[in-house]
């Protein structure tokens, strides 16, 4: 029999009255669930030591076919770059970082500076682990949430625009043709081309067409809700939020019927059918999930 | 937890071999499950860390002869016989991680106290457990794996991880009586 989680007492505020009640067992059980492992390094540091161990390896016995190094020749980095849109960790010349999350998937990851980022499904960063020290720059496709610490100009660069900032906590959101930040705190800069907008806390600038807007956030908290795993939209085409629920489960979602509308609400990304009924009930659809990562979705019949 | 994946690309996968996307996803999959593993053996994050680094490098060098459906298993082999091999017995003693005592005020500090040196108890009894009952009850009450999950990576059968499982909360039982 597996035993069962009792979840009547919480490990965090635990009254001495509460602590006393409780067996021997019990006491365990609420301690040992609580323990983490200490961690040396992240699992992106583990994958880069690999790969230097692999690289370092010198096979002397040859079966030179099987031998094969992780050495980047010019040809190799050509066939890269085609095998980039479905690897999501790469094997990059020593220079570059890369964190990434795939979909289904979110990664935390500090940066050299101290400075932290939280990256949502099937987004990538790149910078120069070794420049990263004198200039703090990177690059975002996808979306990320940024805490950066206070210090030397830290610039975010992205396919459409640049967003530069000091010290303060914002909101990337840059897939395709869509960009938009949003800052919590402190003060963003954003650069589109030859335009160029400051945003203040609870503010939020976004690429309508050719113009970079400024918009005040309906409620501050809610554009980087996704870190907790609480996505709101506030009048987004529906398509969009069917392609962020692709990416939260990777699943993949054929939809008939959903042209031009459009959806405010939220999901959460505990559960795919709790955040298709969010979506699909306001919006008079029904959804079917085959095979565990199908989905198809269609205009109710009444 | 091991993360879940979809599939990447619609590319058919050889039955036998293990390519690069084939080792990242293994990698991504169980390097945390297989770094407590080493953990729960040993109590030496270094020791986890080395020895999970050795067993992907191994992974990769065998990588042509590695099977999908028993890649899991092999790895946690092969970090067996890596700790068996290269770390002689050093003594237990778990440092975990917990957030029960440091992120919290106590009413008392006598209370405080109390809890600290429950905490402190329970780690050091942990040590003393024996290490294939200690390795499953580990498994399964942090890692949060099922009988049948530990079952897999360790490739031993269910009621094997049942045994295991009972001799450490029998152990554990007299210990905490006697000692707390």
């Amino acid at each position: 029999m597996e035993p069962k989680r009792k979840e009547h007492i919480d490990p965090l505020s635990f009254s001495k009255a509460e602590f006393d009640k409780l067996s021997a067992s019990e006491k365990v059980d609420l301690f040992v669930q609580e323990y983490r492992v200490p961690q040396a390094r992240t699992k992106a540091d583990t994958l880069d030591a690999i790969r230097r161990k692999i690289d370092s390896t010198k096979n002397t016995e040859e079966t030179p076919v099987r031998s094969l190094r992780f050495y980047w020749t010019a040809a190799a980095s050509v066939a890269l770059i085609a095998l980039l849109s479905t690897v999501y960790f790469y094997f990059a010349p020593v220079e570059k970082q890369i964190v990434a999350a795939s979909r289904g998937q979110h990664f935390e990851y500090t940066l050299p500076d101290g400075s932290e980022i939280k990256v949502n499904a099937d987004s990538k960063i790149t910078f120069s682990a070794s420049r990263f020290t004198k200039k703090r720059e990177l690059e975002l496709v996808g979306e990320a949430f940024f805490s950066v610490q206070k210090g030397k100009p830290f610039v975010v660069k992205t396919p459409v625009g640049t967003v530069e900032v000091l010290g303060t906590t914002l909101n990337v959101f840059a897939r395709d043709k869509e960009f938009y930040v949003s800052c919590m705190t402190g003060k963003v800069k954003v650069t589109v081309g030859d335009q160029r907008v400051t945003i203040l806390p609870g503010e939020k600038v976004f690429w309508d067409n050719g113009t970079l807007k400024k918009v005040a956030l309906p409620q501050g908290e809610s554009e980087a809700g996704w870190v907790k795993g609480q996505f709101n939209f506030d009048n987004i085409p529906l398509i969009s939020i069917f392609d962020e629920i692709e990416r939260q489960f990777n699943v993949s979602i054929s939809a008939q019927g959903i042209e031009d509308r459009f959806y405010t609400g939220s999901f959460t990304n505990n559960k795919l059918a709790e955040a298709l009924e969010m979506v699909c009930l306001p919006m008079d659809l029904d959804y079917e999930i085959k095979n565990g990562n199908k989905v198809s979705v269609k205009p109710k019949t009444h | 937890m091991p993360l879940v994946m979809g599939v990447l690309s619609n590319k058919t996968r050889m039955e036998t071999g293990l390519d690069q996307e084939g080792f990242v996803q293994l990698f991504d999959a169980y390097c945390d499950e297989l770094r407590h593993y080493v953990y729960y053996k040993s109590g030496d994050m270094e020791v986890a860390e080395d020895i999970v680094q050795d067993t992907f490098l191994k992974v990769w060098e065998m990588r042509s002869s590695v099977r999908s459906e028993t890649a899991r298993a092999l790895l946690f082999t092969i970090a067996t016989n890596q700790f068996a091999n290269k770390y002689k017995r050093q003594k237990l003693r778990f440092k975990f991680e917990q957030t029960i005592v440091e992120d919290r005020t106590f009413e008392t500090p006598e209370f405080e106290l109390e809890v600290k040196e429950f905490d402190r108890k329970l780690q050091q009894v942990l040590s003393g457990l024996n290490e294939k009952s200690r390795v499953v009850f580990l498994m399964n009450r942090i890692d949060q794996m099922t009988y049948n999950e530990i079952a897999k990576s360790l490739d031993i059968s269910v009621k094997a991880v049942e045994k295991r499982m009972k001799k450490a909360l029998e152990y554990l039982h007299s210990e905490i009586e006697q000692k707390f």
